[in-house]
């Protein structure tokens, strides 16, 4: 982490001095009409997926200009088919023929590892050898690069050559690239709408118990110490994954009143811990885990193998994980005891006011961002790119491969690992489909509950299970307002306060019952030394100074 | 004749013995849990059953890791890599350590005080990549190859090797009418063959594990080694936190069978070599 911190640092003073040698070419060579989309390119399109927009092959003749070389960068994740590589494949062949054949662009693949992928486009962009596309899901670094100039204004060639992009990934395109008012980046739009994180319980431990769903806190704890007593096990497997505020968010984030959107962009779900009321909320974690309620030493669980491991092994009675990831445990669990429902979806964390608030994932998903070392012509050709991708009808068979087919329900299928193998597909098909993934069926929670209870490899849930799934994690859907600035404190101190602000969690919840106060207050201090206040003063000043 | 002449002595090697029997014990648990979880079914490993030894025993990961594109092409290609980049930097090593070892060597001392130098100063990530960048070496085999070629480290202890020949030979060898390189080839060399060996075990070992240029400078797949594949492998589950998704995850018996794979060279060349280690980094501490 630190490491990556101290690249971000050179890289932003290297910047300056890189892009004083960029290349700046003439205007576009394209000559172009108002935005549009390529009519179908295939004949096995989706007969579900939507239209593509208005234009139709007119325009899309229209669209192809000069030849042009692109470059894109693609995620390799180790998993290209036997004698292929990520950057040539079946996937990017299907690719590369249909966009020469619509755009007269040459597209080529730079190869960027998946794990170390911001690292990588830092050091490319500080090289000044950056494809002309390049992504991240990191905020700050988009922030980094849109603010020191690194970036392509794309507000005028958007205008232009991004009507898909805006009529079919519109949810994703709101504000968060935008900077001001120019435009840095087109967001990729997300599939399934789903829930952050998302509680269990078992539900043979509440029949054995005589119990009821729990559907607030109060009750919650009741089922606690009743697993407690009869000795069925750990009440609650908590992990102490360093990463990530999962294992506590949506309990601690219901002891928090947000009246407005100011409170709720102030303290999201980053800072949502050291928010007025969630104090509360620690002490009865606190209180739960001194009684014996909650994995003792969970905190050294830094992997979560001993967490799920206790799901699978059925040895706990509740655990607030990310949304599906108890999944893989409860088949486990269920066709051991050969039995089910034993997990079940559930929601406790009633609010003050009586009502939930779930935090969900953003509708969009990562930065695509051309950089301004790329010529004007290329970065026009990249929104061409980027524009056909966004149709519905083309990012399905990408998405699903070119050999489309669609089970009953009118869901997609994807090729499993021997015909991927087989025909030459990438492992993973969704790394080509840069743009959207948000296709006709996949909100559609009924669909999707019957998709997933059809789909399964072992008969662990019901389409009922799924159901509820939905239903619960929909309960109090929240999404935290976002912008594209950074506070110049949080930029600085964001990464750090992060992560020590999960271990201040941690060590609150650890503390002897009767030094938790003490405790508190001496973290809640390194955390406001380490810049935690400066950061919540930075955003409740940036929120004031936009309305 | 034992050496262990006291009884406080016998206890003492007694000790010693049991004790790194014990740190060699624990030193092994983590090896065995991955080769055990490579052999073993997921619903054990995702339930926690697997320690040491393998449950529900199955070769499944190893079937599905040999049938990657990616990770078998990476694994031949770093073996390819590892020799040839293990041949240069010998090379490189010899040819730099032998003058330097010549005490006669006019501006030898201030050739030394260079390669030291480069031991202390590093100009950082950035200033490296733009100057590999500059030698238009960005994704060729040659990124990895040429720019860690010498390890100063390395080549002194070459130099103390070559320093540590008695210097009649060279005499005998210039009477006999050797050239300098006839004295290298001929004489020298077989010498300080412990040394060598024992440096192209450490140029082999970092070349394998070496996985920070791969990702400076590579920027096509097929150039990527097995390391870097695999570190793709074993961080899909840090991955998923930011991409929101649970789809894209390696399951822990590939991770594993991958890794067992990717020890396997070394597994196997280490006993090899290792006869020559402390004789080889030792060879001209002790002159007489």
């Amino acid at each position: 982490m630190k490491r990556k911190g101290l690249l971000k640092q050179a890289v932003a003073i290297l910047l300056a001095t890189v892009m004083a040698a960029a290349t700046g070419c003439g205007s576009s060579g394209s000559s172009s009409s108002s935005s549009s989309a390529p009519a179908d390119s295939s004949s096995s399109s989706s007969e579900s997926a939507a239209p593509a927009a208005d234009g139709g092959a007119e325009a899309a003749a229209d669209l192809k200009g000069d030849e042009v070389d692109l470059r894109v960068m693609v995620w390799d994740r180790g998993n290209a088919a036997p004698g292929t590589t990520t950057e040539e494949n079946t996937m990017t062949k299907w690719i590369q023929d249909q966009v020469k054949e619509l755009f007269n662009i040459n597209v080529s693949y730079v190869s960027v590892p998946r794990s170390e992928s911001d690292d990588k486009v830092n050091i490319m962009m500080s090289g000044g050898s950056a494809p002309d596309i390049i992504f991240t899901y990191d905020q700050s670094l988009f922030y980094n690069y849109a603010s020191s100039g690194a970036l392509k204004d794309l507000t005028d060639i958007y205008a232009q050559y991004g009507g898909n992009i805006a009529n079919y990934c519109a949810e994703a395109q709101e504000g968060i690239a935008d900077l001001d008012g120019k435009k840095y980046a087109v967001m990729k739009q997300r599939g399934t709408a789903s829930a952050r994180h998302t509680a269990y319980i078992r539900q043979d431990w509440l029949d054995q118990l005589n119990m009821e769903m729990p559907t607030t806190k109060e009750e919650l704890g009741e089922y606690l110490y009743a697993v407690k007593d009869a000795g069925l096990g750990i009440p609650w497997a908590m992990s102490g994954r360093g990463d990530t505020e999962k294992g506590y968010l949506n309990f601690l984030g219901s002891y928090v009143d947000l009246p407005d959107e100011r409170t709720a962009y102030i303290y999201n779900e980053a800072y949502m811990a050291v928010a007025p009321g969630s104090k509360d909320g620690l002490k009865q974690l606190n209180t739960w885990y001194n009684d014996g309620l909650i994995t003792q030493d969970f905190p050294t669980d830094t992997d979560e193998s001993i967490m799920l491991a206790d799901i699978a092994n059925g040895n706990t009675g509740f655990v607030l994980v990310d949304s599906t990831q108890a999944w893989g445990g409860t088949e486990v669990l269920n066709g051991t005891l050969g039995i089910q429902p034993t997990f079940v979806p559930c929601m406790p964390f009633e609010l003050p006011d009586g009502s939930y608030r779930t935090p969900f994932e953003y509708r969009y998903a990562m930065f695509v961002m051309i950089p301004e070392t790329t010529s004007d012509e290329k970065a026009v050709a990249a929104m061409k790119y980027l524009n056909w991708m966004a149709d519905p009808a083309v990012a399905v068979q990408i998405r699903y491969s070119p050999e489309l087919t669609y089970n009953e329900l009118g869901v997609a299928v994807e090729p499993n690992e021997e015909e991927k193998n087989e025909k030459g597909y990438p492992g993973t098909l969704d790394d080509l489909c840069i743009m959207n993934l948000n296709f006709d069926w996949v909100n559609d929670y009924d669909t999707m509950a019957k998709a997933n209870a059809m789909e399964q490899s072992t008969d662990w849930a019901t389409e009922e299970w799924y159901k509820s799934y939905y239903d619960v994690s929909q309960t109090g859907k929240f999404i935290f307002p976002s912008y594209a600035f950074i506070p110049e404190a949080e930029a600085t101190y964001g990464v750090d306060i992060k992560t020590r602000m999960i271990q201040f969690v941690y060590t609150c919840i650890c503390a002897p019952a009767d030094q938790f106060e003490s405790t508190y207050e001496k973290g809640y201090q390194e955390l406001v030394n380490a810049g935690l206040q400066d950061i919540l003063d930075g955003r409740a000043e940036y929120y004031d100074s936009i309305q | 004749m034992s050496v262990l002449n006291s009884k406080g002595e016998k206890r003492f090697q007694l000790f010693w013995t049991i004790f790194f029997i014990v740190v060699t014990c624990i030193a092994m648990v983590p090896i065995l849990r991955v080769l055990s979880v490579s052999f073993s079914g997921k619903n054990a490993i995702l339930a926690g059953k697997v320690f040491i030894l393998p449950v529900d025993f199955t070769t499944e990961a190893y079937v599905k890791a040999l049938k990657s594109g990616s990770f078998v092409n990476a694994f031949w290609y770093s073996i390819f890599l590892m020799l040839g980049s293990t041949a240069v930097s010998l090379l490189m090593t010899v040819l730099a350590a032998y003058p330097l070892s010549k005490k006669n060597l006019i501006g030898g001392s201030f050739v030394m005080m260079l390669f030291v130098l480069t031991m202390y100063l590093s100009p950082g990530v950035i200033p490296e990549y733009l100057n590999v960048r500059d030698f238009k070496l960005i994704d060729t085999v040659w990124a990895l190859v040429i720019p860690g070629a010498l390890s100063a480290y390395n080549m002194i202890i070459m130099c103390n090797a070559f320093k540590g020949i008695d210097s009649a030979l060279y005499e005998a060898a210039k009477i006999d009418g050797c050239s300098e390189f006839r004295t290298l080839i001929s004489v020298a060399l077989p010498l300080v063959y412990p040394t060598i060996a024992t440096l192209g075990l450490f140029y082999a070992v970092g070349r394998w594990n070496g996985i920070s240029d791969v990702l400076y400078y590579i920027n096509t797949s097929k150039y990527f080694t097995v390391q870097m594949v695999l570190k793709q492998f074993v961080e899909s589950v840090n991955v998923s936190i930011e991409e929101g998704l649970t789809t894209n995850l390696v399951a822990d018996n590939i991770k594993a069978a991958s890794i067992v794979i990717s020890m396997l060279p070394m597994l196997i060349v280490y006993p090899f070599v290792q006869k020559f280690f402390t004789k080889g980094i030792m060879v001209g501490a002790v002159k007489g």
